[in-house]
């Protein structure tokens, strides 16, 4: 038998197999179906939705998980990553007018102190400075005395920090015969205080009266980073 | 009818010509049974995923890029018809009606008909690759190089397949003639 009547005899078998549907296509409405997908492109999409699945129930629980924290009675409670530390001294019996804003992120064992430039007094210098050479840095000397002030968000935590700031100055006031003046280490948080500090913060800042204290820190430390 | 013809018609009922639509079914009606059925192996769903296939045809339409390779798309749409419908058979948890304890099961075949040698032969003699290649080629009219590029092998392999799969069926149907005399 020729190939071309191989080839005709299968299309006569299959011609006469074949089914007649058109009747059953034009009764179903166009557009009825949605786009067809290839296996593999139903698997992909089911991939696809796996993950996004997994995403959406991570996603949830991190919500719960936040929610969870934040009802949580003190949790929400502002926490104060920067305080600013206002330093005068008095150095030959003169006190300084410049006040040298110290920024310190306190974690209670590290001290990242951003030194306002002492010359130009319009930009800081972020310096790594620890507590214990701060004093150092500031050159200040024997005979000097030493006065400094602290602004945090509450009472309490200006408390905190002046104490491990006293705490940290204390041995090398002590070698050097440096004196701290007690009396202006005062906690001057509230608002009637807030224009003075702000002033001095304002060499290279851009903050407004109105700024919390909050604001001010983070402006500070924008400031000094970018320095 | 030719490729061009085949692209205009689907032009056609892509501007809502239902005559177009009639004709394209009569010219490629045999030619999507044969290959889907070489795929399911079984004349009711090969039945049911034809017309799916037109009901398909007709409303995805407008994802048809004029100009294009009319009867391609149309196969390959019957394929990933064919290919979810066999997945999702395999998938389905059987009922009581199909529970052995209760009897045989339903089962489809292809009605009785006495021409259809080669019809069973193709089916007893090829494996499903070569089923569907000389589908392709003897009874839609697509080429070597266009089938090895829907099913994704080298020419050379849809080739030889081919060329394999005819001389099987030669021999298988000379022998079930011989017999028969």
């Amino acid at each position: 038998m020729k190939n071309s009547d191989f080839k005709k005899r299968l299309n006569h078998e299959y011609e006469k197999i074949t089914p007649d549907v058109y009747s059953n296509i034009k009764k179903v409405p166009i557009n009825r179906l949605l786009e067809i997908e290839s296996p593999e492109q139903e698997k992909r999409s089911k991939i696809a939705l796996t993950l996004v699945c997994i995403a959406f129930i991570i996603l949830a629980v991190l919500v719960v998980s936040l929610f969870s924290y934040m009802i949580v009675p003190g949790a929400s409670a502002p926490t104060c990553e920067y305080v600013y530390i206002q330093i005068y001294y008095q150095k030959n019996g003169e006190i300084g007018s410049v006040p040298y804003g110290v920024i310190i992120q306190d974690n209670a064992d590290k001290y990242v102190v951003c030194l306002m430039n002492e010359q130009e007094k319009t930009s800081l210098n972020v310096e790594n400075v620890s507590i214990n050479n701060l004093a150092e840095k500031l050159n200040i000397g024997n005979g000097d005395a030493l006065r400094y002030s602290v602004i945090a968000i509450d009472s309490r935590q200006a408390d905190d920090i002046l104490s491990k700031f006293t705490y940290a100055l204390s041995t090398y006031v002590a070698n050097k015969g440096i004196t701290i003046d007690a009396a202006q280490a005062s906690l001057p948080v509230t608002t009637s205080y807030m224009a003075t500090y702000i002033n001095s913060l304002n060499k290279g800042i851009t903050v407004t009266d109105t700024d919390s204290i909050e604001t001010l820190m983070n402006s500070y430390v924008y400031v000094a980073s970018k320095s | 009818m030719d490729r061009t013809e085949l692209d205009y018609l689907f032009t056609k009922l892509m501007h809502g010509d239902e005559d177009a639509f009639e004709k394209i079914y009569k010219e490629t009606k045999r030619g999507v049974f044969s290959f889907v059925y070489s795929i399911c192996h079984d004349y009711y769903t090969a039945e049911e995923m034809m017309q799916d296939t037109y009901i398909r045809i007709r409303s995805a339409i407008n994802t048809y890029k004029p100009g294009g390779n009319a009867l391609a798309w149309m196969f390959t749409i019957a394929k990933n018809l064919t290919l979810n419908e066999i997945a999702k058979r395999k998938k389905e948890v059987p009922t009581d009606l199909e529970d052995p304890s209760l009897g045989p099961a339903m089962t489809y075949t292809m009605p009785e008909e006495e021409d259809q040698i080669l019809v069973n032969l193709v089916k007893k003699v090829l494996n499903e690759e070569e089923q569907q290649i000389v589908m392709l080629h003897v009874i839609s009219g697509f080429k070597h190089k266009e089938i090895a590029e829907m099913m994704k092998k080298p020419l050379g392999t849809v080739l030889w397949a081919y060329n394999n799969a005819l001389k099987k069926l030669k021999k298988a149907y000379e022998k079930e003639i011989g017999d028969e005399k």
